[in-house]
């Protein structure tokens, strides 16, 4: 019979997150810990609750798909890592977004938004992804060779813009859920937290009323028609949790994928000319940087409902658990030199980054199009283009920001 | 002849299958998986791609007894 350890007298407990020597790498520890503890325990700064940490491979994907690991936040176990505002959950003011809930629930309500995000309908977005990312350029070259600050000009606007247009949203509601979703990946006052949800749900919920009395052909129009034609099982809290998941993951997620993923670019010039000789290779380039420049490591957490073991390690009911998604995207037991980027590696599509189980990333093959689009383009169209800043002064987005990012990305050509 | 089961009821559609093996799968109009061939050996590296690929286990490959193997 196989032994299993829980929490032994002695073992370290590190303090989460771990501390990070270059801000564009994984923690050093994540490969020491790989090897000698891949199953570790760990104190969250935020709040001094221990968790576990997971740092391999295969670890990650049978916890990820193992169903006694749910994504309760109101459970006291969950590894809350900022202040969520948990007050408006429990007063009803807010619903559970998707990100929160679990089977059968979760797939109730995420096949009401899935098929707005199928590959047919993302195939037929392209064109249009292609013309907003050619507008967006045009703006850059004309401003000269620079410096220009790409994030301000190309990776924010990009996302927000399609979003905006996929689920007709007002323009001067940008600033809004900007506001909102930083507080989402950051810390933030409860009374920060309160107002920004307050003013989206008060938003979302005027957006519902008028699409139900004149519905169009935007998502929230699209996705109150589904859930009335399935019974109408989703009130409108429910449905503007739909809506929030899917702002949230146009906005903060995928502009840091994007920086992140040209500043990579950037700094392999090798790999840039590659893809810039070879677009045919442009989804497998999205793929490895995804792989290599992971931006959210730490915020795929679960809760164990019952005890479980993972990686010879019993994990108790109630305790919580954090995937260190960078880690298991270098982990040398799937991708051979997993320190190196390579844009002919066969097996990047396997990468982590987008999660794994049924919370999978819904916008996965949204944000892989919108990417594969952009990086292609902008080599294209700006050969020249290199860094306006030595890599370490660029405005990296602090420790306590659930999703890596930058703030600029100054560039010139 | 090859064989492809898919779990409807474990399908979270999201498309990993159509990214993996484009020319074996195809999302309905519901989003979950669907076959767009009859899946023959050929594509037998693209099925396998997508099973690796899909987050919940909700594809399987069932080898079918060649009954009329020569």
């Amino acid at each position: 019979m196989t032994e299993l350890t829980s929490t032994e007298p002695g073992t370290q407990v590190r303090a989460f997150p771990l501390e990070r020597g270059c801000p564009f790498a994984p923690p050093q520890q994540y490969a020491e810990l790989r090897e000698a503890e891949p199953v570790s325990k760990v104190k969250l700064k935020y709040n001094g609750r221990e968790a576990w940490l997971l740092t391999r491979y295969e670890d990650m994907q049978q916890m990820l798909r193992d169903p006694r690991f749910e994504s309760d936040i109101a459970d006291p176990g969950y590894p809350l890592q900022f202040a969520f505002p948990l007050d408006l959950l429990e007063q009803g003011i807010v619903s559970k977004t998707l990100f929160h809930m679990d089977p059968p629930v979760h797939t109730k309500h995420r096949m009401i938004l899935m098929p707005e995000l199928t590959a047919r309908q993302v195939e037929a977005m392209r064109p249009r992804t292609q013309e907003i990312v050619d507008e967006l350029i045009d703006a850059i070259l004309a401003q000269g060779p620079g410096p220009v600050d790409l994030v301000k000009t190309l990776t924010a606007p990009l996302p927000s813009i399609q979003t905006a247009e996929q689920l007709d949203l007002p323009r001067d509601t940008t600033d809004l859920f900007y506001r909102w979703i930083a507080l989402l990946v950051t810390q933030g006052t409860a009374e920060e937290h309160a107002s920004a949800n307050a003013e989206v749900e008060m938003l979302l919920h005027r957006l519902i009323a008028e699409r139900k009395a004149n519905p169009g052909t935007d998502l929230i129009s699209n996705i109150i028609k589904r859930n009335d034609e399935r019974g109408g099982e989703l009130s409108d809290l429910d449905l503007s949790a739909l809506v929030r998941t899917m702002i949230a993951g146009g906005h903060e997620s995928t502009l840091n994928g994007m920086t992140v993923g040209i500043f990579t670019l950037l700094t392999h010039p090798e790999q840039a000319a590659l893809l810039r000789e070879h677009p045919e290779l442009g989804g497998q380039a999205v793929d490895e940087l995804m792989r290599y420049s992971t931006v959210s490591d730490h915020g795929t957490v679960r809760v164990a409902k019952e005890d479980a073991e993972i990686g010879g390690v019993l994990i108790k009911k109630g305790e919580g658990v954090i995937c260190a998604l960078q880690a298991a995207n270098r982990d040398p037991r799937v991708f051979s030199n997993p320190d190196t980027l390579d844009f002919h590696r066969k097996e990047a599509s396997a990468n982590l980054a987008f999660g794994s189980g049924h919370h999978r990333c819904a916008g996965q093959t949204l944000v892989r199009m919108q990417m594969e689009v952009l990086f292609s383009t902008l080599l294209r169209r700006i050969p020249g283009l290199r860094l306006a800043t030595p890599v370490d002064e660029l405005p990296f987005k602090g420790e306590t920001a659930l999703i890596d990012g930058l703030h600029e990305l100054p560039v010139t050509w | 002849m090859l064989q492809v089961v898919i779990d409807k009821d474990v399908c979270v559609a999201c498309g990993a299958c159509v990214v993996s093996g484009p020319d074996v799968f195809d999302q309905d109009d519901n989003g979950q998986a669907m076959l767009i061939v009859e899946p023959e050996e050929s594509l037998r590296e693209q099925i396998l791609e997508s099973i690796d690929a899909c987050p919940v286990q909700a594809l399987s490959l069932v080898e079918e007894p060649a009954q009329n193997a020569a």
